[in-house]
């Protein structure tokens, strides 16, 4: 399997979410806001070696995506981790038209997946229920066209998907998914998770593996289901070769220093870290401390 | 009983999360799902070869392939769902509010009584780690004797004049702010302290709805003098995310508590708890919180988890009670009928 990078620059930060502060993630929005703060902190994060990227879809991935597609030069070494899909759009247009009919406006309003336009319509969800992997595929399609053009090293499915398909137990969901973006994408299949244990155990049941797994890990357990010693047990049984283990949120514990955080993270079986900062201070003592 | 056999009634945005959660369940098999809609049923059918799809919920009920049920159709089916699982022996959750008047809710908490079967309603706050924290220490009487209380859920679910659609656009079907959202607050309180007793005064407003309520308020009274006021608005564009917050007042000191964590004020300091004078605060992901299986948070799987495992070995609840969700039907029912009196 192709070896993923070791730190990958993630962006939580960007997006509101900051898992000890409610104000601290207002205050770092309204920063963010503006796009050409955004770039500085990459640029920040490039400067003090970081060589990889985690992007979540959203309304701003878009237009970062366009400015590094514009400055492809500049940029030809650093490697994109997306993951999909949006999960604020779905739960919008579920919210407003219901499953189907919004399935339907993403596939065919304003995205001309090529050679499906005929379907157009009402009737078109109703003929995808009968082929629910093809209509997976589509739907992965339009996730994956903010990413064209870069240099995607592995697609993630986000957490909240991961999950709650992964509680269904259908092994086809997980299988189909990963050959698809082997084959068409020619990138490492990936899964977000918060019940990495889990889904690891279901993986080698269903004989899937070349798999990324990033999942929560960190010093005070936090986000770690069913508990940290389930992960630990999981980490150090793992075989690199079939599942690399990418840790994300490794500070999230908040009363933990980064020294002791990173120290943690340093001393397990795991093949690659993401973490988000967003001043050059933080970015560089972090990248510093990050020995895997 | 060695495997609780289960089925879903109503396979929309909570049919889909309730499934996936209890479905990791080691005692749990899935054995069947109705819903009236045929489109998510057919998608699903090919890969749930063990589980028997129904178009119509009584047929689920009376196939004899479930010991329980999990009912999460529009609020306005819940009484009669219920009562025909309850008929045919079989265990119920329902989603929340319980259903659409306190009559019916009564009757169902009586019959389930009396034939002994698991009983939950889906007030799932009951579950979240913050407020379980608070519910133990005013069981421990740690802020002294509690005289008011201020409870608010606030949130930018509905921001313009467009009509809600299907059952939500109606009240009597369990649409507004008052019972998606107040019914969660009203139960909580039901939680810490237990049944109220008087409703002084309530108002409901609109924003931008025209069918429904937009903001609820009530003030209530409670056993042993303590008093509530409720403060629901569900079309607060200031919150990015919904906020459920309560403020408890005690002669010993004060709770504040949100879903983001809590802050204590003690006059002096308790030394059996450790908790020094002053206000000390504990963000939730300082709190223990050890769940099974994460989908869309903790609390949702504790609370399914809690009501399985009830099946499983016979005996109560943890959870919310028919009993309990009743005292809340009649809270909800009370704060209308004082709104149209004004
Ligand atoms: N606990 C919570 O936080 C929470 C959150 C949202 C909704 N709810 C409650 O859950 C319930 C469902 O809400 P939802 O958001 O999932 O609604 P929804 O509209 O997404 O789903 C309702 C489902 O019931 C099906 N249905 C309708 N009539 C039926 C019938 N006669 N037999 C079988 N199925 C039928 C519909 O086809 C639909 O799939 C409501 O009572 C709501 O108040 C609770």
């Amino acid at each position: 399997m192709e070896k993923i990078d070791k730190i990958i620059f993630g962006d939580n930060q960007f997006f509101g979410i900051n898992h000890r502060s409610q104000e601290k993630a207002e205050e770092l929005l309204k920063r963010f806001s503006d796009v050409h703060n955004i770039l500085k902190v990459y640029d920040d994060a490039f400067s003090c070696g970081i060589k990889a990227v985690m992007l979540n879809s959203n309304d701003r991935a878009e237009e970062i995506c366009q400015y590094f597609r514009d400055h492809k030069e500049k940029y030809s070494d650093i490697a994109w981790y997306p993951s999909v899909p949006y999960p604020h759009k779905y739960a919008d247009m579920v919210n407003e038209l219901g499953i189907f009919p919004a399935i339907n406006e993403v596939l065919f309003k304003g995205n001309s997946v090529g050679g499906v336009l005929g379907m157009i319509g009402k009737g078109a969800a109703a003929v995808f229920t009968k082929d629910a992997m093809r209509m997976m595929e589509m739907l992965l399609d339009v996730e994956f066209k903010i990413y064209r053009g870069l240099n995607v090293k592995c697609y993630f499915l986000l957490n909240p998907i991961t999950d709650l398909v992964l509680g269904y137990n259908i092994k086809d969901v997980f299988e189909h998914y990963c050959e698809y973006v082997q084959k068409k994408y020619k990138v490492l299949p990936g899964f977000i998770t918060l019940n990495m244990p889990y889904l690891k155990r279901k993986l080698e049941e269903w004989g899937i593996d070349n798999v990324v797994i990033c999942s929560t890990i960190n010093k005070a357990g936090f986000n770690m289901f069913p508990s940290k010693e389930e992960y630990e047990k999981a980490i150090a049984a793992n075989d690199p070769e079939k599942y690399q283990l990418m840790a994300m949120s490794p500070l999230a514990s908040g009363s933990i220093s980064p020294k002791e955080s990173f120290d943690y993270i340093n001393s397990l079986n795991l093949q690659s870290v993401v973490f988000g900062a967003s001043s050059k201070n933080h970015i560089e003592s972090s990248v510093e401390l990050i020995k895997l | 009983m060695d495997k609780v056999r289960v089925g879903i009634i109503g396979f929309g945005r909570m049919g889909l999360t309730h499934y996936s959660i209890i479905n990791t369940h080691p005692a749990v098999e899935m054995t069947a799902i109705a819903d009236t809609s045929s489109m998510m049923l057919n998608m699903i059918k090919k890969y749930l070869p063990n589980v028997k799809m129904f178009e119509d919920y009584k047929d689920l009920l009376k196939s004899g392939l479930v010991d329980a049920v999990i009912i999460c159709t529009p609020s306005i089916l819940h009484y009669e769902a219920c009562k025909l699982a309850g008929e045919n022996g079989i265990a119920v959750f329902c989603e929340k509010p319980f259903t659409t008047s306190p009559e019916q809710s009564l009757e169902l908490a009586n019959m389930f009584e009396q034939k002994g079967l698991v009983n939950q309603v889906g007030y799932v706050y009951r579950f979240d780690v913050v407020f379980n924290k608070v519910k133990e220490y005013l069981d421990q009487n740690l802020i002294g004797k509690v005289s008011h209380v201020n409870a608010q859920f606030l949130s930018a679910t509905i921001q313009s004049t467009k009509p809600a659609k299907g059952w939500r656009s109606k009240r009597e079907n369990g649409g507004g702010a008052t019972y998606e959202m107040g019914s969660h607050v009203f139960d909580l309180m039901n939680f810490f302290i237990g049944k109220q007793q008087k409703v002084y005064g309530s108002l409901l407003n609109q924003v931008y709805s025209e069918s429904v309520e937009d903001i609820c308020s009530a003030e209530v009274q409670y056993a042993d003098g303590i008093t509530c006021s409720f403060h629901v608005n569900w079309s607060d564009y200031t919150y990015r995310k919904p906020m459920l917050k309560l403020d408890f007042h005690g002669t010993k000191g004060k709770i504040q508590a949100d879903l983001y964590g809590l802050k204590v004020y003690l006059r002096d300091e308790n030394k059996e708890h450790g908790i020094p004078e002053g206000w000390t605060t504990t963000p939730m992901n300082m709190l223990p919180d050890p769940t099974p299986y994460y989908v869309r948070g903790t609390s949702f799987t504790n609370q399914l988890y809690a009501f399985a495992d009830a099946v499983k070995e016979s005996r109560n609840t943890t959870g919310c009670s028919f009993r309990a969700a009743s005292e809340t039907q009649e809270l909800i029912h009370t704060i209308f009928e004082n709104n149209e009196k004004q």
